[in-house]
């Protein structure tokens, strides 16, 4: 009554592919320099780092604090830093810096961060100053 | 040709509705998740990138598991237990893994019989459990394609949220990976003991699934 057992163990490999799909070394490089450019500019440039704001995080930052030229700068901590740890999963990361912790999406441009300046709360979301509503 | 079309029917339509059922889980999916993507200002994806991720592959690999469980269970729980009444039983004499002769392994293989069911020794003992075996195989490999594809989009939808992701003995610990498998299960052994148990009292005219129509309610491993 069923059959075909091959076709199902070859979807069923490629089902185990498919979930590691997005999680090479070149889009955690990606994601890294991406969270490291952000927080190297955010004081000294802030128009740079104000266009590797995803559009809603930016969004909310200047409907909350005014443009975002001047208010980034007033939000974010110490500049710079190392990587840490990167972590992806498909289009989203968490990327670790020494002076940061900042989370970021992929989108058709590139990686853009989401949230940034944020603090750990254990198991519960991260205390982001920057982030979308 | 039309000949092997009408004998290889009923695996042929299988296969059609399968993929008919993976394209439209496919587009509504994508949908689904670009809505979401939308809403939250994060960003979307094409067919071939929804296809290929992990949020696909786990809807699709928590189906699979269960489905090839249920099977699985199914083909080794009714060599041993038995349902008086039911075309799904074997005769209630018959429990339990039946002598060589009724099986028609070794000497008492036919002509036709399929080689390693002749030979004897461990090649027959492999084949004898070849059923159950590669059932038990898809449905570890499919559970283990959730296990991975069911984390990553997990820690996807934690990142979004501004959580950290899970180690992989936390998500195997987590309500996520256990909700998804236990509702495909319940829902699977309910079919399973629904068709057991109605196919004792009702028929279907024709099918190999029921007993014929004119069967009594007490036989018992009797097909139409």
């Amino acid at each position: 009554m069923h059959r075909c057992p091959a076709p199902a163990l070859l979807a069923a490999t490629v089902l185990v592919l498919a979930g590691c799909v997005g999680q090479g070394n070149v889009e955690n490089h990606n994601a890294g320099s991406a969270a490291l450019a952000f927080a190297s500019s955010a004081k000294a440039s802030p128009a740079t780092a104000c266009d590797l704001l995803a559009p809603e995080t930016r969004k909310e930052l200047e409907s909350t604090d005014g443009p975002c030229d001047s208010s980034l700068p007033l939000q974010v901590g110490p500049a710079g830093g190392i990587v840490r740890q990167v972590q992806l999963y498909g289009k989203d990361a968490i990327v670790h810096l020494s002076t940061d912790t900042v989370f970021l999406a992929r989108f058709r441009d590139g990686w853009r961060v989401t949230a940034a300046a944020c603090t750990s709360r254990g198991d519960r979301p991260y205390d982001c100053k920057i982030k979308g509503d | 040709m039309r000949r092997w079309l009408r004998e290889n029917s009923l695996t042929l339509a299988f296969t059609l509705l399968l993929l008919g059922a993976l394209v439209g889980q496919a587009v509504s999916g994508q949908a689904f998740y670009n809505e979401n993507a939308l809403d939250a200002g994060l960003p979307t994806l094409t067919m071939l990138e929804y296809v290929t991720s992990s949020q696909f592959a786990v809807d699709v690999a928590e189906n699979w598991q269960s489905e090839y469980l249920q099977f699985l269970l199914y083909i080794l729980l009714t060599v041993w237990l038995l349902q008086k009444g039911s075309p799904e039983s074997k005769p209630l004499d018959k429990a339990g893994r039946e002598s060589d002769q009724d099986q028609k392994v070794g000497r008492y293989a036919e002509d036709s019989s399929p080689l390693w069911a002749r030979v004897g020794g461990w090649r027959t003992s492999l084949y004898s459990r070849s059923l159950g075996l590669v059932m038990g195989v898809v449905f570890l490999g499919s559970w283990s394609a959730q296990l991975v594809a069911g984390r990553s989009a997990y820690n996807a939808e934690q990142l979004q949220d501004l959580q950290d992701p899970l180690s992989w003995t936390g998500y195997l610990t987590a309500p996520d990976f256990w909700n998804r498998t236990l509702q495909n299960w319940q829902s699977e052994f309910l079919a399973v003991g629904s068709m057991v148990v109605l196919s004792i009292y009702l028929r279907e005219r024709g099918s190999p699934e029921s007993k014929p129509v004119g069967s009594s309610h007490e036989a018992t491993g009797v097909e139409g």
